[in-house]
């Protein structure tokens, strides 16, 4: 058992705060990925975990004990770092060995430990080089080593593949999960990369302004996004900006290209609100133009005509922007569907009104 | 202009090697007698061993009082206490014969001058403020993000400091070290006031035998001195690069 659970924790620094009231719990054996931008309190949060920040309120509690004031070094957690702080003065054997030979126990037993665990990083046979000597996925599988030498209960990442290429982290990405299944322990995984996230959390934690905006399973809050910045930290989106108007007895969104997306009676909305729509690329269907110009298709879609403004080739994808009514809208499609679209030319957008997410203005979800 | 500097130098070197009683330069012949002399005599053997005792006395009290000052004042976060540092370079402007006879006055009212103690303190006055700057500096070096790690994997606050903190500012603490002990080594006016007929130090024993009479072994003890003291200002110079070295003096 090492659960981990945080109540209400806040960090202050002068006055700058942090992390604010910041609560959840961390179960048993998962990984749980923090998400968030860059200042977003989540790698204070992960401090404050392994001791190296005390909060200034709220409690940490691992298995039902209150560890808040307990000092790093008698934490059953180990942080591995973003730079890795290996120890430049000692072989990569004794790095990682540190944290036994810090628990008196003997140099025979404590190098053996580590060979065994430089193994199981793919790092056997490195023992006696010089830390600065390795290559930086190579730090990354010491650093890795080197706390699980210790075997916490929880084992904090800080972004511990963030100094790497894209090629290397992916690698990475794949044998931390296969270690996260191999140890058995409990994961808090600190990233900015969503890529990341979603290959190795159970579940996601989305973080801005130093409070935990949504929790959930990685497809669930990808789908369901109770909010807008998880919305738009989670990928590119189109957000189009709409009016709530209630002439008839049934309130509407109304866009401005004329896409009106009915609401229920009860959606506590009232005639004049500002309403953010967000229309996924994904869900956005490119074709060339039909003769049909209606906006509301059969099955009860919207489908807008517009002009392509710009193509941007990404490699793999090609993302259009186009301009409908002057609102600018762009789409992902992949090379092999060979659109063969070229600026200026007409092209019709439909979408589902079921795939389209409404948010008002302050921010939470609006359901449909 | 160097020439005009090392002059003095060459004149005593020279004449340490003097076959006669006269401070004649050049000499008229080469001799390594007042070599033998110093190393057959009592009193200047004493002298050196003070020497050695006040100095590495000094090294310890200095570089002990030094890393907890610069330890201090990094982990505080008073705003004043930055503020105070330049305060510590205090001693250095006092001229040491208030210096010494402040000291004087006080060792001799509980009966501590003529001391090694009394001595090892007032040097320690001039070689703090010198190698706490030292330290210091070195310590802006420091990626205290290893004291994390460090910390994290079990080490206590103390044990840190010795695994992973030490290690890294090793080179300033030789060299903050060094320079303590040549500050004490030369160091002349208050230990003339605070030392006694055992605990004479080289420069103190010096003057005496001078203002006696013109002596040879004090050319011969100035030439060791000399020496002494560029052996040690290079080592300390290549263990913390000479631009350093030369930026803290």
């Amino acid at each position: 058992m090492a659960q981990i659970e945080l109540d209400g924790i806040t960090k202050r620094y002068d006055d700058l705060e942090a992390v604010s009231g910041l609560s959840t719990t961390v179960k048993d054996g998962e990984l749980l990925c923090l998400l968030g931008p860059s200042g977003c309190g989540k790698s204070t949060t992960l401090r404050m975990i392994g001791g190296l920040e005390m909060p200034t309120e709220g409690t940490i509690k691992l298995d039902d004990e209150d560890i808040t004031d307990v000092p790093p070094y008698n934490r059953d957690t180990s942080i591995v770092f973003q730079n890795w702080e290996l120890f430049p003065h000692k072989s990569v054997r004794e790095n990682v060995a540190f944290g036994l030979k810090m628990r008196d126990v003997d140099a025979d037993e404590r190098h053996e430990t580590a060979e065994e665990l430089l193994e199981r990083v793919e790092m056997g046979g490195y023992g006696s080089y010089d830390p600065t000597d390795l290559s930086g996925g190579q730090k990354q599988r010491v650093a890795l080593a080197r706390s699980l030498a210790v075997d916490p209960s929880v084992l904090l990442l800080d972004e511990p593949l963030s100094n790497l290429d894209k090629r290397l982290r992916e690698q990475m990405e794949i044998h931390l999960k296969q270690i996260h299944e191999e140890f058995d322990k409990t994961f808090i995984y600190v990233t900015h990369n969503q890529d990341e996230a979603f290959t190795l959390a159970d579940r996601i934690g989305i973080m801005n302004d130093g409070q935990l905006v949504q929790v959930g399973d990685p497809m669930d809050v990808y789908q369901n996004p109770t909010n807008r910045f998880t919305e738009e930290f989670l990928g590119d989106t189109n957000f189009i900006e709409g009016k709530v108007s209630d002439s008839s007895d049934q309130p509407v969104v109304k866009t401005g290209f004329g896409a009106s997306i009915p609401l229920s009676k009860n959606a506590g909305v009232d005639s004049g609100d500002t309403i953010d729509l967000s229309l996924r690329p994904e869900f956005l269907a490119l074709s060339s133009p039909d003769d049909q110009q209606s906006t509301v298709t059969t099955d009860g879609g919207h489908a807008v005509t517009g002009t392509v403004e710009d193509v941007l080739y990404q490699g793999s994808t090609i993302r259009y922007s186009v301009s409908v009514s002057g609102e600018p809208l762009f789409v992902e499609r992949h090379v092999g569907d060979r659109l063969e679209l070229s600026t200026g030319d007409t092209v019709q957008l439909q979408w589902d009104t079921d795939d389209v997410l409404l948010f008002r203005e302050d921010g939470t979800k609006l359901d449909v | 202009m160097f020439l005009l500097l090392v002059a003095p130098l060459v004149v005593l070197i020279t004449t340490s090697f003097a076959g006669s009683t006269s401070f004649q330069f050049p000499p008229q012949e080469l001799s390594l007698q007042w070599y033998v002399e110093f190393a057959q005599s009592q009193t200047w053997i004493t002298a050196v061993k003070n020497s050695i005792i006040v100095g590495t006395g000094t090294i310890i009290l200095s570089t002990t009082l030094s890393l907890l000052a610069a330890f201090g004042v990094r982990q505080s976060d008073v705003t004043w206490v930055a503020r105070l540092v330049p305060v510590t370079l205090m001693p250095l402007f006092l001229p040491p014969v208030v210096l010494g006879v402040a000291l004087l006055s006080f060792f001799g009212s509980y009966n501590l001058h003529q001391t090694y103690g009394s001595i090892i303190v007032a040097h320690a006055l001039w070689a703090t403020p010198i190698s706490f700057l030292i330290i210091q500096s070195v310590m802006t070096q420091v990626n205290w993000g290893l004291q994390d790690a460090a910390l994290d994997l079990g080490a206590s606050p103390l044990k840190t400091k010795f695994e992973v903190i030490f290690p890294q500012i090793r080179q300033g603490l030789f060299a903050s070290a060094l320079i303590a002990f040549i500050i004490s080594l030369q160091e002349f006016i208050m230990a003339l006031f605070l030392s006694g007929q055992d605990t004479r130090t080289i420069p103190v024993l010096a003057w005496t035998a001078i203002s006696q009479m013109l002596d040879p072994i004090v050319n011969v003890v100035s030439t060791l001195l000399i020496t002494l003291v560029v052996v040690a200002l290079v080592l300390s110079a290549f263990s913390i690069g000479l631009n350093r070295l030369a930026r803290q003096l």
